[in-house]
């Protein structure tokens, strides 16, 4: 647990309000500015998370996890920011390697509540922190704002976590404005990963992805009647009641969409047909601020640049 | 000569209706999916077209290449299965013979998940071809382990059972650390009908047509198997070429039915079961009623499951939804039918002499002791191998030590319990995974996990307590019903294991975070062991060691007979019952530590044998002490194989056992 030197502190308050910086760059400019260095050893929380979203939150107030679980799937599922290659594989996301955990000194876990059997074993390790769960009546985007600050405070760094709020609103902010004079932009729109030729997983209204969506003044078409995290798998079917609604597809390879074009149901979909489908990268669906600044970009790039 | 009904079950055939009623069931199943159909054809499909973009014109088009295909898939499909079950029960003269049963949907789906993981092109490009080759591998094991005993019922489910587990394991070893790659395949393995186009439809009815003319070919050579084959020999059947080609026919129906819509359990076992029933006793009526039945309870299950809501933003698939029922069914069937027995008495088993008893178990208990001392110290660690000492010891030990001696406990509990239930029940096939106390164990845990939002771990070791307890009562019961026959109660426990499966598959198809840490939890929990389990399970396994000790006679006596054992002053039933009890008991204190999946239990007491320790507190002992010695390095391996990732040691005894339990099914006769 450890504060910031007051200096520094506001070297970075500056770098966050600069405004315009990814939030890779926000990281690279606190390392850059040598909080690193200018914090004795051991001043930095030594953290381990066990969640591949709360690891890039983590990453986004600033803190390089000592160890994960998992790392390789934390790049593939496309995590940003970028993991450095000397972060420490803790193991499985639900069995890590207690010896190896305890071998890190971590000052901190952090877990979902997912972890419960687990809970009380890394107890005997450091800190556990448990991020709180999706309530009902509340989106992922809302989750989200809470779970930061509670880092925030867990890591002695609720000031950083209340920056990164305040600029990821503006960057919302400027982003619905830009993102109400594309006509493209307006329609319901399905946030969508094919799994197979027969099943997608989609993303509804209460996920990250879809509170994204309303923040930015976009309509999630999908109603939202999915798992913790709002996603759930459909049959293409499901997805064509939807009147004058497009599809976004979350980091599919061109040669999966050439597969998909072969089945006939796929190509019967009132999107397919009208031409409304797009491509966004692969993001994190549960990634925190990152995701919402990145898909806010992604967005605003597929809809203002040439129709897929 | 009148044609022969097909098996010789009297009381069956006695309370069947005849023939002439063989209508009914296929009528009232056909009724019920037309009035669910209400719900599930797409909406406005009756509403006039508006133009090319209104939801009438949608909803044609859905009509036309998703709801029509599935109709007719869970139509194609169920006739399959049920054509498969009725050429594999009339051949192998076994009512329990089935795709599921004999292991072919595991196999599939174990090369199915391999190919997702290394070879996802060649999945994308031919899943029907990868499917088929696991499901015709698995298949072709079966048979070879069941060859000598000339598929008798019993070990050729048995055989199948073990294929299933055995796959099942692998498959749920690579999920654990593939899990994010296998989300379709999930969805494939729990037998959604879906259908986005004609494709596969097509593919498997010209398969499926094929398969029809030859079983028609067949009809009249097949009809002999009623008889044992030596008859059938005399009247001029070629009874071995017969019996080959059936079974590759049925072969290829399941196979092809498993990759084309994945695990649809048990509807090859109910539709000629009930198409029995209903009074198609002939061969040829069964051939006709049968694939009816089956084709139109198929489509009742889609129908029933596509009116469901779903769990948590996943829709029931209609292959676990129809495994649900088929737990149930076996046990029924079971009830009905009593042929086939395992051969109790294993002489290749029997070793001529024990060299020096004493001298190997005290060697073996010294070797126990060095390698649990090596498997503390020398271990991987996030700078390589280490022989961990001073303060690192103290920091680690932490973690080994109870994870240690539990695993060594739950072999010394398991090898315990494998010695009493061989020799009471006088059966070398005997153990607690197959007696199903471990599923129900596994069953209690799912419930907990499913009930309560954020179990803890106490709450998750009652949860396996009351299953195991649970499966223990549903166990005495039929051992009751059928006067304690081993191989009922075999039969009995298989069937509660592959239920348990199928509700495991159900409940993972869902992509969601509470699936991967239940699949973890499936697979046995030493590494969450921490001082009070690894206390618990050292105390039980003492108290296990001290009570089988007092029972030693009874485990002399047992295996002479009944009248021996009445004889020699033994009222026989009580000890029996008694020793089932403990059994269970040790078993279920087994399970809470490694999973359903460790064949410890099966495996040790036949080292023990081999060894030379053939009375019953020495087989005991030495069993016990062989499953403490395997547990030490199966948990020693599943630490340091794959560090930082942590392999279950329930999995890798399995993996060990598994194929020395094989050979022993295939000196069975």
């Amino acid at each position: 647990m450890s504060r910031l030197p007051s200096h520094t502190r506001r070297r970075l308050l500056a770098t966050l309000a600069a405004g315009t910086l990814a939030p890779g760059a926000v990281l690279a400019g606190v390392r850059d500015t040598g909080v690193a260095s200018s914090v004795a050893p051991g001043k930095m929380p030594r953290v381990v998370v066990l969640d591949w979203g709360l690891t890039a939150q983590v990453m986004s107030l600033g803190v390089v996890p000592v160890g994960i679980a998992r790392p390789l799937w934390y790049r593939l599922l496309g995590g940003l920011p970028a993991l450095p290659t000397d972060v420490a594989d803790v193991g499985l996301l639900f069995q890590p390697n207690f010896e190896v955990v305890q071998a890190l000194r971590p000052d901190l876990i952090v877990v979902t509540p997912q972890h419960a059997a687990v809970r009380d074993a890394l107890a005997r390790i450091a800190r556990v922190v448990v991020v709180p769960d999706r309530r009902v009546d509340e989106d992922g985007w809302q989750l989200i704002r809470r779970r930061v600050r509670l880092l925030g405070e867990a890591m002695g760094r609720i000031d950083v976590a209340d920056a990164v709020l305040v600029q990821t609103d503006a960057r919302l902010q400027a982003a619905k404005q830009r993102m109400a004079s594309l006509p493209a932009a307006q329609a319901p729109i399905f946030l969508m990963r094919p799994l197979d030729l027969r099943f997608a997983a989609v993303y509804g209204s209460q996920s990250l992805f879809g509170g994204t969506l309303r923040a930015l003044g976009l309509t999630c078409a999908w109603p939202g009647r999915g798992d913790g995290d709002d996603m759930a798998q459909v049959d293409y079917g499901a997805l064509g009641n939807t009147q004058g609604a497009q599809a976004l597809l979350l980091g599919v390879a061109p040669s999966a969409l050439t597969t998909l074009d072969g089945s006939p149901l796929w190509r019967a979909l009132p999107f397919v047909q009208q031409h409304r489908v797009r491509h966004v990268p692969q993001i994190l669906p549960s990634g925190g601020t990152a995701t919402v600044t990145r898909l806010a970009d992604a967005l605003f790039d597929t809809f203002s640049g040439a129709p897929a | 000569m009148t044609a022969p009904s097909t098996f010789r079950t009297t009381s069956m055939s006695q309370v069947a209706p005849s023939r002439r009623h063989a209508w009914r069931l296929p009528v009232l199943l056909a009724l019920l999916s037309l009035m669910l159909m209400r719900w599930t054809v797409p909406a406005h499909l009756w509403d006039p077209i508006g133009g090319p973009a209104s939801p009438a014109a949608f909803a044609r088009l859905m009509w036309q290449f998703a709801w029509l295909p599935r109709v007719a898939m869970a139509l194609i499909a169920g006739a399959a299965l049920a054509l498969a079950g009725v050429l594999f029960q009339q051949v192998l003269r076994n009512p329990l013979a089935e795709p599921l049963t004999l292991g072919v949907s595991a196999g599939a789906t174990l090369t199915m998940t391999i190919a997702a993981v290394w070879l996802p092109t060649l999945l994308a490009s031919s899943r029907l071809g990868v499917a088929m080759t696991g499901a015709c591998a698995a298949m072709a094991a079966v048979m070879a382990l069941t060859w000598r005993s000339r598929f008798a019922s019993i070990p050729v489910v048995l055989a199948g059972m073990i294929v299933n587990i055995f796959c099942g394991g692998l498959a749920l070893l690579l999920a654990l650390f593939y899990e994010r790659t296998l989300t379709a395949i999930f969805i494939w393995g729990g037998g959604a009908i879906t259908q986005n186009g004609w494709h596969d439809t097509l593919w498997l009815s010209g398969r499926v047509a094929l398969a029809g003319v030859a079983a028609a070919l067949l009809t009249r050579p097949l009809t002999l198997f009623a008889l044992d084959d030596g008859s059938a020999s005399q009247l001029g059947a070629r009874v071995a070429w017969v019996r080959g080609a059936a079974v590759l026919v049925a072969v290829a129906l399941s196979a092809s039915v498993v990759s084309a819509v994945g695990m649809i359990g048990f509807v090859g076992l109910a539709a000629p079961a009930l198409a029995r029933l209903g009074g198609a006793r002939r061969l040829r009526d069964q051939l006709v009623w049968a694939p009816l039945t089956g084709a139109l309870t198929l489509l009742l299950t889609d129908q029933l499951v596509q009116c469901l809501p779903g769990l948590d933003g996943v829709g029931l698939p209609a292959g676990a939804a129809a495994a649900l029922l088929g737990g149930p069914m076996v046990m029924w069937l079971l009830h009905k039918h009593r042929s086939g027995s395992l051969s109790g008495d294993d002489a290749a088993t029997q070793p001529a002499h024990a060299r020096r008893p004493r001298t190997m178990a005290f060697c073996a208990l010294v070797c126990g002791v060095l390698l649990a001392w090596f498997a503390l110290h020398f271990d991987r660690t996030l700078d390589g191998w280490q022989w961990a000492s001073g303060a690192d010891w103290q920091g680690v030990a932490v973690w080994r030590a109870p994870r240690l001696f539990a695993s060594a406990a739950a072999g010394v509990l398991l090898g315990l319990a494998g010695t009493l239930l061989q020799r009471v029940g006088g059966n070398a096939m005997a153990s607690p995974e197959l007696l199903g106390v471990s599923g129900g164990a596994l069953l209690g845990v799912l419930a907990v996990l499913v009930t309560v939002s954020d179990p803890s771990s106490p709450l998750l070791f009652l949860g396996a307590v009351a299953g195991a307890l649970l499966a223990l009562g549903v166990l005495l019961f039929f051992a009751r019903c059928s006067h304690y026959a081993v191989s009922a109660m075999l039969l009995a426990g298989v069937a509660v294991s592959g239920m348990a499966q199928s509700i495991v598959a159900l409940a993972t198809t869902n992509g969601a975070d509470y699936a991967f840490f239940l699949r973890a939890v499936l697979l046995g929990s030493t590494y969450l062991a921490g001082p009070p389990l690894a206390i618990g399970a050292s105390l039980a396994a003492v108290a296990g060691l001290l009570l089988t000790w007092l029972a030693g006679r009874w485990l002399d006596v047992l295996p002479l007979g009944d009248s021996v054992a009445s004889a020699l002053g033994v009222n026989a039933l009580r000890a029996r019952v008694q020793l089932w009890c403990l059994a269970a008991a040790l078993s279920a204190a087994a399970t809470l530590v490694v999973g359903p999946l460790s064949f410890v239990g099966l495996l040790t007491p036949h080292l023990a044998r081999y060894a030379g320790f053939r009375r019953g507190r020495a087989q005991a002992l030495a069993a016990a002490i062989a499953g403490g010695l395997l547990m030490i390095v199966a948990d020693w391996l599943g630490r340091n194989m794959a560090f930082p990732q942590q392999i279950p040691a329930g999995i890798i005894a399995m993996l060990l056992g598994a194929p020395y339990l094989l050979w022993c099914l295939r000196r069975q006769r």
